[in-house]
């Protein structure tokens, strides 16, 4: 009748639904790849003021939209056939919204190369350097933090957080010189106001990323981004 | 260590203090405490073999009734140790409905449903019968047999007899309704018509259910305890706990790791 310890469960290892997530996960980053393709290339075909390979950008979507689908798709039997808790309904959770942050970050890509095939555009002005830097740095958060949710890094994930507030200043500098290019005498050409909106499109990447990053705080720890940010004595973005 | 949720002494309906259950010598119920929330469905889950029907059977003296079977500890029903009284007492206060339905086979669905009652010296055929309409509508079972109330309740389908049992746990207006994985022996129609049941009824009746279904406590229950080897390893509230488990244990039968 002495109480001594209790064995700890056989655990098992290798469930059917571990295959799963690790198989949606592998779509995502396939998507996450896509997407970002779309992005530089767009970027690339605004540069190039190439209405050519803008069009090629805009044939794009139609795998993205494939991806999107798919995933969700696939996100929804999982739910269904496994009906999971915990960690495992919290991974499916993340993989639904960073599925549509994916979708998103395609979709502004797409968005740059609209405006190389429906806007006549001269070679890059000197501001166009802030936007490379932009997509550079959006492109490398996204990267991040999908390195970060396929391992189920934490500290990576904080530090994508920890990126966007560079994003988020260039942004502001692109903003600044084009209104005052736009201001000045003579008034530089009206393709800077072009510039705002990729400058706007570009600093959304990077939020995506850092809601990728918050997706996957969630998905190892549980904790929404305050929380987590509180947790570990941190201020709140 | 076990992550309890606690609740103001105004929200607690009972009180499970320190209880422990024997079979002989074998102890299969480890030293547990919690509190079960006034007006609320309070699940306790955990694989075959944990505990669970035991503990159940101990908030209201039913364990005792098994040979050789016996409990330490507390159970406080408002305040007051359950087993410092008449155990018919207690069950009359705490009803309880089976994983099997087990209406009497050779009563009718009115008889059964007033069982209780006459046992208690009812006899008024005025009350018996309004307590058996109210108790047969609580059950929502009413509209299927109110033209066969007399035919025998052996007679009902599966799902129809376990909300007879439900009903005659009801008529006599109990305040604890336990249920013992009620829904086991159900099709999936019979099952979805008793989880409608006990939300509905949660409001009126302190409800406590043992399921081996770990959806239907996300399901139906406000609260869930989960337990294993006899130990609470956890208790709070249901979807927190579905969602971030605060235990290792618990995570980790919920994603069926084991169990």
């Amino acid at each position: 009748m002495s109480d001594t310890p209790e064995p700890a469960p056989k655990l098992l290892t290798n469930r059917p639904i571990d295959g799963e997530i690790s198989m949606i996960k592998a779509h995502l980053m396939e998507m996450s790849d896509w997407s970002l393709q779309m992005v530089q290339q767009g970027m690339a075909a605004m540069k190039a003021a190439d209405p050519a390979a803008a069009a090629r950008v805009v044939g794009m979507d139609d795998r993205l939209d494939a991806f999107d689908v798919d995933i969700e798709h696939e996100a929804i039997r999982i739910l269904i056939a496994r009906q999971p808790a915990a960690r495992d309904a919290r991974t499916l959770g993340a993989v639904l919204k960073v599925n549509t942050y994916l979708d998103r970050i395609g979709r502004l890509g797409l968005d740059v190369a609209k405006y190389v095939r429906d806007t006549p555009v001269k070679p890059p002005l000197p501001q166009w350097s802030l936007l490379e830097m932009m997509c550079e740095q959006g492109c490398s958060m996204v990267r991040a933090s999908m390195s970060a949710f396929t391992t189920g890094d934490v500290h990576l994930a904080t530090q994508v957080y920890d990126a966007d507030d560079a994003v988020d200043e260039l942004n502001r500098q692109v903003l600044k010189e084009c209104i005052h290019g736009l201001q000045g005498d003579p008034p530089e050409p009206p393709e800077l106001v072009i510039y705002v909106l990729i400058s706007r499109h570009l600093e959304r990447i990077a939020d995506n990323a850092c809601k990728i990053a918050e997706k996957t705080i969630y998905m190892e720890t549980g904790h929404r981004r305050r929380e987590f940010l509180t947790a570990n004595n941190k201020v709140a973005l | 260590m076990a992550t309890i949720h606690t609740f103001p002494d105004s929200d607690v309906k009972l009180t499970v203090d320190h209880v422990s259950a024997y079979y002989g010598k074998t102890k299969a119920i480890k030293d547990v405490s919690f509190q079960v929330p006034t007006n609320a469905a309070t699940a306790i889950i955990g694989p075959s073999g944990c505990g669970k029907s035991t503990l159940i059977r101990c908030l209201n003296r039913m364990h005792e009734v098994t040979p050789d079977a016996r409990a330490e500890g507390k159970v406080l029903l408002d305040g007051v140790n359950i087993y410092t009284r008449d155990p018919s007492e207690v069950r009359y206060r705490i009803g309880m409905v089976f994983q099997k339905p087990n209406p009497f086979p050779t009563m009718s669905i009115y008889k059964n449903v007033c069982a209780g009652l006459r046992l208690n010296g009812v006899r008024n055929r005025g009350v018996l019968d309004e307590a058996v309409i109210r108790a047969l509508k609580q059950a929502a079972l009413w509209d299927e047999v109110k033209e066969q109330i007399h035919r025998p309740g052996a007679h009902l389908s599966g799902g129809q007899q376990q909300r007879l049992c439900i009903a005659r746990a009801l008529a006599v207006q109990p305040e604890v309704l336990l249920m013992d994985e009620p829904c086991s022996a159900l099709d999936p129609i019979a099952t979805a018509k008793i989880e409608q049941l006990i939300r509905d009824l949660k409001g009126q009746y302190t409800i406590v259910i043992v399921t081996h279904n770990m959806q239907q406590a996300a399901r139906v229950a406000d609260y869930t305890a989960f337990m294993y080897l006899g130990e609470l390893v956890e208790f709070g509230p249901t979807a927190a706990m579905f969602e971030t488990p605060k235990e290792t244990l618990t995570e980790q039968y919920l994603t069926g790791r084991f169990g």
